[in-house]
């Protein structure tokens, strides 16, 4: 049985990031020491949780969808991870100048998933009805998030910050450009080549 | 013979003269002091009865004052009203990063009365809006000593060759975090810093004054260091002891930080995709 590694150093990371109040400090998006020079604050501030709460459920979600990923065999999970970081970071950055403020993995979790889906639809049978059922879940999900501003977990406990459903749709549109690169780019390499030839 | 004796008696009295020099030198000795001390701003009038604190409320993000508390006004210390600020601003950089801070005001010396009290906190609480301040004191002696170099420098080696005078710099910063409407401390960090150096006398009055700026700068690191620790301690005593310390949080500190946050039924979406992976390839594999 193969191991996670990239998911399960993912988490290794966010942990210790959690564990060490300096770590945190130095990652966190801090939207005045980006603006200050610190960039790489939006790529780190993923890994930075606020309560413990924040950190159980993100740390939890990406274990289990990163592993199943991973045990399929895929090779191309570093790839949603690393550009889902830069994107969250990038797109809370412009979309979002009243946040000084952001952290935490939940968007590379939907960038995890909705990957994971949308893979799963190539396959015949259950699973592609199943990831099918969860792609139009995670739509209707993003909406009402945006529609309402919060998630129920905002809702159920009081958390030192906002919800930021930005970070879920930015992660969920990173995962299907990995996709169509890593999925489509012979065919579309091949279609070039048909048209350049003819 | 007239002629020997003539020189023996004038070599006997220079090694007189010498001796003298050297006792005297040894044992001159002279210090400066400039402190400024939080217990003599707060607590002026030692026959009033000590202040009662009472439970603080931590409104979050907090507006925050830092001043330094006035001195004695004697001596010639190099802490000067620029120095103070500098010093103020540097702890307010480091404190700006936090999001329970809201805005970190620094207060002039002047705005603060020689033995003003919580009276005098009250104004400025007033007059800034400041929830809580924190209240920067120092206590910096230098010592100075002649050694025997002093003596060999006079008498036998040029000027300015060999350092005459030994210096010693103690500076202790404290700062202390009051909460002005309750009246209760709520932490505490010092920096301490030493410079031991030396000087020819005709320098001594230059290197002391770099010294003293040095040493209260070198403090101001250490103490910046210690607050970090100390309001890491006071955050845990906040969580633990909710009765002693009550936190309000407002929705404009919400809104301030973001989370990227998962809810239940994320969790469950997640847990159901991971489940129905593993029982349908199990269910594929060859019996």
């Amino acid at each position: 049985m193969k191991t996670p590694v990239v998911t399960l150093l993912l988490c290794g990371i966010a942990t210790v990031v959690f564990f060490v109040p300096a770590l945190g400090d130095a990652a966190i998006y801090d939207r005045d020491l980006i603006q200050g020079g610190e960039w790489w604050r939006l790529i780190t501030g993923n890994l930075v949780h606020l309560s413990v709460m924040h950190f159980t459920y993100d740390v939890i979600a990406l274990m289990v969808i990163g592993a199943v990923i991973e045990l399929r065999g895929d090779r191309y999970l570093w790839l949603v991870y690393g550009l889902a970081s830069a994107v969250i970071g990038l797109t809370i950055y412009i979309t979002s100048p009243e946040l000084r403020f952001y952290g935490g993995l939940s968007g590379i979790v939907s960038a995890a998933v909705v990957y994971l889906c949308v893979d799963g639809l190539r396959e015949p049978g259950s699973w592609r009805w199943l990831c099918g059922f969860g792609l139009t879940l995670i739509a209707v999900k993003i909406g009402i998030e945006f529609a309402f501003g919060q998630t129920f977990l905002s809702m159920t406990e009081s958390q030192p910050f906002v919800p930021v459903p930005v970070s879920h749709l930015a992660g969920a549109c990173s995962a299907l450009f990995v996709f169509v690169l890593t999925r489509y780019k012979r065919g579309i390499r091949s279609e070039f080549e048909r048209r350049a030839s003819t | 013979m007239q002629i020997r004796k003539q020189w023996r008696f004038l070599f006997l009295a220079m090694a007189a003269v010498c001796m003298t020099l050297a006792f005297v030198g040894c044992a001159t000795n002279a210090n400066r002091h400039n402190a400024a001390s939080v217990v003599d701003f707060l607590y002026p009038d030692s026959k009033s009865p000590v202040v009662t604190p009472g439970i603080p409320l931590l409104t979050l993000p907090l507006r925050v004052g830092i001043a330094f508390v006035p001195g004695s006004g004697y001596g010639n210390s190099s802490l000067t009203e620029k120095k103070k600020m500098d010093l103020m601003k540097l702890v307010a950089d480091h404190f700006k990063k936090y999001p329970y801070v809201k805005d970190i005001e620094l207060i002039p010396t002047a705005y603060l009365r020689n033995k003003g009290g919580f009276s005098n906190l009250d104004q400025i609480r007033t007059m800034y809006g400041v929830d809580v301040i924190a209240l920067v004191s120092y206590d910096q002696v230098q010592f100075t000593d002649e050694d025997f170099l002093s003596l060999t420098y006079w008498t036998i080696v040029g000027a300015y060759v060999i350092p005459g005078e030994k210096n010693d710099t103690n500076t202790m910063l404290d700062t202390v975090v009051f909460d002005i409407k309750s009246r209760k401390m709520l932490f505490r960090a010092p920096g301490v810093h030493q410079i031991k150096g030396r000087a020819t006398p005709a320098n001594l009055s230059e290197q002391l004054r770099l010294d003293s700026e040095t040493s209260y700068g070198e403090a101001a690191k250490l103490m910046v260091e210690n607050l970090d620790e100390q309001l890491a301690l006071f955050k845990d005593k906040v969580k633990e002891r909710p009765a002693e310390y009550k936190v309000v949080r407002t929705p404009e500190y919400q809104s301030r930080s973001g989370g990227g946050s998962l809810d239940i039924t994320w969790l469950a979406l997640i847990l159901a995709l991971g489940g129905a992976s593993l029982w349908l390839k199990r269910r594929a594999l060859p019996q």
